[in-house]
């Protein structure tokens, strides 16, 4: 499902008309009648794309058909292919205890992995089978909403009520229902009851995808309260034992975060480790790669089953028969390899936090497990670069040793 | 799919509280004691560590009580809104969801506009809750420690609870309106005021961990599948975690997941999964949450860790219910037994250790306190001199300082510095003695610290320096304290008296009796709103220590002594004298109220002053000599018909809110003259005396 729309050229000048037929003399009356951002509707006036969410909401305020007057813009850049995301490679026990945990009255998953490591396939996976049992899900990733709400907590849960709202395609959109006076939060509990729990006999899957993204914004705290306290109605509300909640993110890692107030020490935690020898073999298989027993165990070596640089290799392979798999790997810790794009962007990263990088120098020029401070393991680990050996780290992959120690020598 | 139910998710592992019918739900002696309290209608309170299953107790003890046809609301307060609007309305929302009423809120919000949101949720109460419903009601509250951080004082809520049994020999009504409170916090914490405190009327529910014959039907279940004798297991585990629910649920389930065999080794597992890398595997987190309680507040993390060491040196210590103690029991690493503090059990007794501790008061900065206030004032008062100085610069050696603490730590160096070669000079032969008595003295306030330094400049090339701190406590009394109001040393000192002689008539008054609140108790712990405190600590004459408000200097303390805040009495009120000692006796001594033509005077000053501003204090007093004065009088025994009488009993029933009832013009003054021949009761002097303010403010 692609992120952003955008107005199809030709009709650009029907959308403005549109304004005016439906009584707004002005962009700017409309921006304050629909509460989102005025770059955002600046944009969808001017052809440019926005999230698919707000282009439904504004074509709906405006009386037109969005998939008529809207177009996908052409991707750029996005390494994650389309063949990939129709193969899932099943990483058992924990896609049944997540499917076990989903069937329980008010329960909540959390996904909990560094970047890359499938988290949003294990969640569009089990999203996918409740589909089939009935319920009805949201996937919703919190970078989609739109970021200038991110400090008016009023907005933003009003944003995120409507968000689940459209993707559940529910066509009733009154602000008439928010009570005055009584605040965002517990209009947006009304609302839940009133629209997606009361009127439905199913239950409510609701992912919340990078929930991470917000951490950095005012309406974060909030917000966490918020699902917690949802979390904990369904033990008193009949009601809210329909909903089922996943969440999805790298990190916890929020300065301010009252963690006895947030989602995150309660529900079912899943944490996602690298692929296993079998799991990388499916995977090649699947693919339709050729590849022996040797050749995947070269695969494990350089890059220890992560999902992502698994998969990008696999692709590659597919996509360009004739590419040796020596030389894909030979060239893969280097900035003329496939995996550049990723290594540059990790480096960057490391570059602008030096007590982080200066820790993972030491883990990767060490040869066993090393001892880090608590939170600087916790940043590597999020970033995906270490993992645990108890409260040691070890490099998490061969392919980062090599790049980076190169890039991190002192010379 | 088998039907058998799958045992490795038979226990609570997942943090939050259990439902009324979770299957390991052990019910304690606090279960009977909360429903039999609620049942009989009293207000109860359970304050208590995290993950001790309040939220928990709530739900169970809800289901009883609905099952007794008892109607409840359960409310928690992290999902009401922030302001103080938002806050009463969302909970009147939510209440009237929880109650099923049918009341138009918008139509309802209209008609109350402009009242205080407190009156409002009063009337609720009366008018729309308590008049559908004709049941029992049992309000919970959860999470009420969420207050502290409201914007708002959330005094008034608790008054408000209070006032609901207040009402009920008057009002039956109330009888069947009770509230339960949950929370992590103290009374104390949550209401200040101790007159209108719903505390020292409730019952506080203690929550224990289980005893082992409490815990047994429940949690041995699961274990008897998988355990050859899960009641030697269970014991085991029991001996381990004290019955703390949270851990003893979550040990129970590490057995049923990781025992290799059918006699597993309890205490090997609890090593293993518990307490090795215990800030790793503590998963959900409670460990750390104990671990953060402990460490959170830096400026009292040290006297914390302190009575910490001690329990864990000494098994246990007497319960004293000083704010540490209660501090150390609300983490949860400590609990009460039988008047004692104890560890709460053996995991925490080996995380948080001997070692932990120690490290943890080696990582603390020795000069905190003082570092977080420059930190907010940059006043050099703070800096470190002397041997505190150089006692952190030692500690400083080897640690990676931020930049915060290289700053202080390099500003106190300069200035200390500065100092000691000032005084390399004269006569003077240990410069650290000098430093060190001007500090006592000044507690290194700048003028009279430049004060003392010139004078010092001037003599120690002339006298001769036997006894050096002697030589400055002589100098420091000759030249400032003995002659203060005429010596040119001693300004400084002029010009803080005169600054509060410019202070408002009406605040004055106060700001003396706090000043010699603080002057005789030595140290107060007062609100940092408070107007009073604030006027002196913009004068410099008091300062923030720790938690609580002392006198700045020792200058200070024995030139505005306690002789000379009584001299400054008569300059304000005619009858601050007797105010001021009425108050100074607890209000008990009755031979300072007013008399006869005192009072009458009294009654005329008020009655000129432009605005009046009467404290609740002195309203008090001046009640009271008015009382004293009209018991004298013979009541009549005319029928008493009070011509205010209507107006009267509303503004009761709002609390006293209601400012539209107090009495107007020609009506107030038809009811002082009616009054003057009557016995009143205390409130109806307050009415009275509210509406004349009132008039006066009119005018």
């Amino acid at each position: 499902m692609s992120r952003s729309i955008r107005v199809a050229q030709q009709w650009l000048n029907k959308v403005q008309a549109a304004l005016n037929r439906n009584g707004y003399p002005s962009q700017r009356a409309f921006v304050e009648e629909i509460m989102l951002a005025k770059a955002t509707v600046s944009k969808f006036f001017t052809g440019k794309p926005i999230s698919r969410l707000n282009f439904i909401e504004i074509s709906e305020k405006l009386a037109l058909d969005w998939q008529e007057i809207g177009e996908i813009p052409l991707e750029s850049g996005d390494l994650s292919t389309p063949e990939a995301q129709t193969i899932y490679i099943e990483r058992p026990p924990i896609e049944e205890i997540c499917d076990q945990e989903i069937l329980k009255p008010g329960s909540l998953i959390r996904i909990k992995a560094p970047k890359q490591m499938g988290k949003t396939s294990l969640a569009s996976e089990l999203i996918a089978k409740s589909q089939k049992q009935g319920y009805r899900t949201v996937h919703l990733s919190l970078k989609r909403i739109d970021e200038s709400v991110l400090r008016n907590l009023e907005q933003f849960l009003w944003q995120f009520c409507n968000a689940v709202r459209l993707e559940l395609s529910i066509s009733k959109n009154s602000k008439d229902d928010w009570i005055e006076g009584i605040g965002s939060k517990s209009n947006s509990t009304s609302y839940f009851e009133q629209y997606f729990l009361s009127e439905f006999n199913f239950p409510l899957l609701l992912c919340l995808d990078d929930i991470d993204f917000i951490f950095s914004y005012p309406v974060a705290g909030e917000f966490l309260t918020l699902l917690r306290f949802w979390h904990e109605r369904a033990k008193s509300h009949p009601l809210w034992k329909k909903l089922r909640l996943i969440i999805v993110h790298s990190t916890e890692d929020y300065p301010q975060l009252n963690i006895n107030r947030s989602p995150f020490n309660v529900g079912l935690p899943i944490e996602l480790p690298m692929f296993t020898l079998d799991q990388v073999q499916e995977f090649a298989d699947r693919y339709e790669v050729d590849c022996d027993s040797k050749c995947i165990q070269k695969l494990m070596e350089i890059l220890g089953g992560h999902p992502a640089l698994t998969q990008q290799a696999l692709f590659h392979l597919k996509t360009y028969p004739n590419v040796e798999l020596e030389d894909l790997l030979n060239h893969a810790p280097t900035e003329a390899g496939i995996y550049s794009n990723h290594l540059i962007e990790l480096l960057q990263e490391l570059k602008q936090h030096q007590d982080i990088m200066e820790a993972f120098k030491d883990v990767i020029q060490s040869d066993n497990s090393v001892r880090l401070e608590t939170t600087i393991s916790y940043k590597l680990y999020s970033m995906g670069l270490v993992k645990y050996q108890g409260n040691e780290v070890v490099v998490s992959c061969e392919l980062y040793r090599l790049y980076f120690r190169d890039r991190l020598s002192d010379n | 799919m088998s039907k058998t139910p799958n045992w490795n998710w038979f226990y609570k592992t997942q943090g939050g509280s259990l439902e009324w019918n979770h299957p390991t739900y052990v019910e304690r002696e606090a279960d009977r004691d909360f429903y039999q309290k609620l049942k009989n209608g009293e207000f109860c309170y359970v304050f208590n560590a995290r993950q001790m299953g309040k939220s928990s107790l709530k739900n169970r003890t809800m289901y009883k009580l609905q099952q007794a046809g008892v109607a409840c609301a359960n409310i928690d307060l992290t999902g009401m809104g922030g302001s103080e609007e938002e806050w009463y309305r969302s909970i009147i929302n939510e209440l009237a969801s929880c109650f099923n009423l049918k009341f138009n809120q918008r139509a309802w919000w209209r008609n109350h506009q402009g009242l205080a949101f407190n009156y409002c949720f009063n009337l609720f109460l009366k008018e729309v809750l308590l008049a559908e419903s004709f049941k029992q009601i049992v309000i919970f509250i959860d999470e009420i420690d969420s207050v502290l951080s409201l914007d708002f004082q959330s005094d008034d809520f608790f008054a408000l609870i209070r006032s609901c049994y207040d009402k009920r020999p008057h009002a039956p009504e109330y009888k069947r309106l009770t509230f339960a409170l949950l929370g992590v916090a103290t009374p104390s914490d949550l209401i200040q005021n101790k007159s209108h405190t719903p505390f020292n009327i409730g019952q506080a529910i203690e929550l224990t961990g289980f005893s082992f014959d409490e815990a047994k039907p429940k949690l041995i279940q699961g274990l008897s599948g998988k355990v050859d004798n899960a009641d030697k297991v269970l014991r085991q585990i029991w001996e381990w975690t004290r019955g703390q629910p949270f851990l003893t649920q979550k040990i129970c389930s590490l057995v049923m997941q990781n025992a290799k065999n059918r006699n597993p080794n309890i205490s090997q597992l609890i090593e293993q999964y518990i307490i090795n890398n215990w800030e790793r595997q503590d998963e959900p987190e409670h460990l750390r949450t104990i671990r953060d309680r402990l460490l959170g507040n830096e400026l009292n993390v040290g006297q914390l860790l302190g009575i910490y060491k001690q329990i864990l040196e000494q098994r246990e210590i007497k319960a004293d219910g000083s704010r540490e103690q209660t501090e150390l029991q609300l983490s949860g690493s400590v609990t009460q037994q039988q008047g004692y503090l104890k560890i709460t059990n053996l995991i925490y007794e080996k995380i948080f250790n001997q070692d932990w501790v120690e490290e943890q008061l080696n990582n603390l900065r020795p000069y905190a306190e003082k570092i977080t206030f420059w930190m907010s004032s940059k006043d050099d008062f703070f800096l470190l001199y002397g041997e505190e100085l150089k006692r952190a610069l030692i500690w400083s050696v080897g640690k990676n300082l931020n930049s915060e603490d290289q700053e202080f730590l390099k500003e106190s160096e300069i200035l200390y510095k500065l100092e000691y070669q000032l005084l390399q000079t004269g006569n003077i032969t240990d410069p650290d003695v000098i430093i060190h008595s001007i500090y006592w003295w000044t507690s290194g306030q700048k003028e009279l610290k430049d004060a003392i330094f010139s004078r010092i400049l001037v003599l120690s090339k002339i006298s001769e320096i036997t006894n050096e701190e002697e030589w400055i406590t002589d100098l420091v009394r000759s030249h400032l304290i003995d002659r203060w109001e005429t010596h040119e040393d001693a300004e400084h000192l002029r010009n803080i008296r005169d600054r509060i002689l410019s202070i408002e008539e009406s605040d004055r008054f106060w700001v003396l009796i706090l000043y010699r609140r603080i002057l005789q108790d030595g140290e107060v712990e007062v609100d940092e709103k408070d107007n009073d405190l604030l006027h002196l600590r913009d004068l410099g004459l008091v300062v923030k220590r720790s938690q609580k408000f002392t006198i700045a200097n020792r200058i200070y303390q024995e030139v505005f002594n306690a002789v000379w805040v009584e001299t400054m009495f008569p300059t304000i009120r005619s009858y601050s004298q007797q105010l001021a000692a009425w108050l100074g006796s607890q209000e008990q001594d009755s031979s300072q109220l007013l008399y006869g033509q005192e009072l009458q005077d009294a009654l005329e000053y008020i009655k000129d002053q432009n605005s009046p501003k009467l404290r609740e204090d002195e309203n008090r007093f001046l009640i009271r000599s008015q009382i004293v004065n009209q018991l004298k009088i013979t009541p009549s025994s005319e029928p008493v018909q009070k011509p205010y009488d209507e107006k009267f009993t509303l503004w009761q029933k709002s609390n006293g809110r209601d400012r539209s009832q107090l009495l107007r013009g020609n009506e107030l003054q038809e009811a002082l003259e009616w009054a003057k021949k009557q016995e009143l009761s205390k409130e109806e002097h307050q009415f009275l005396i509210k509406s004349q303010i009132m008039n006066q403010q009119v005018e």
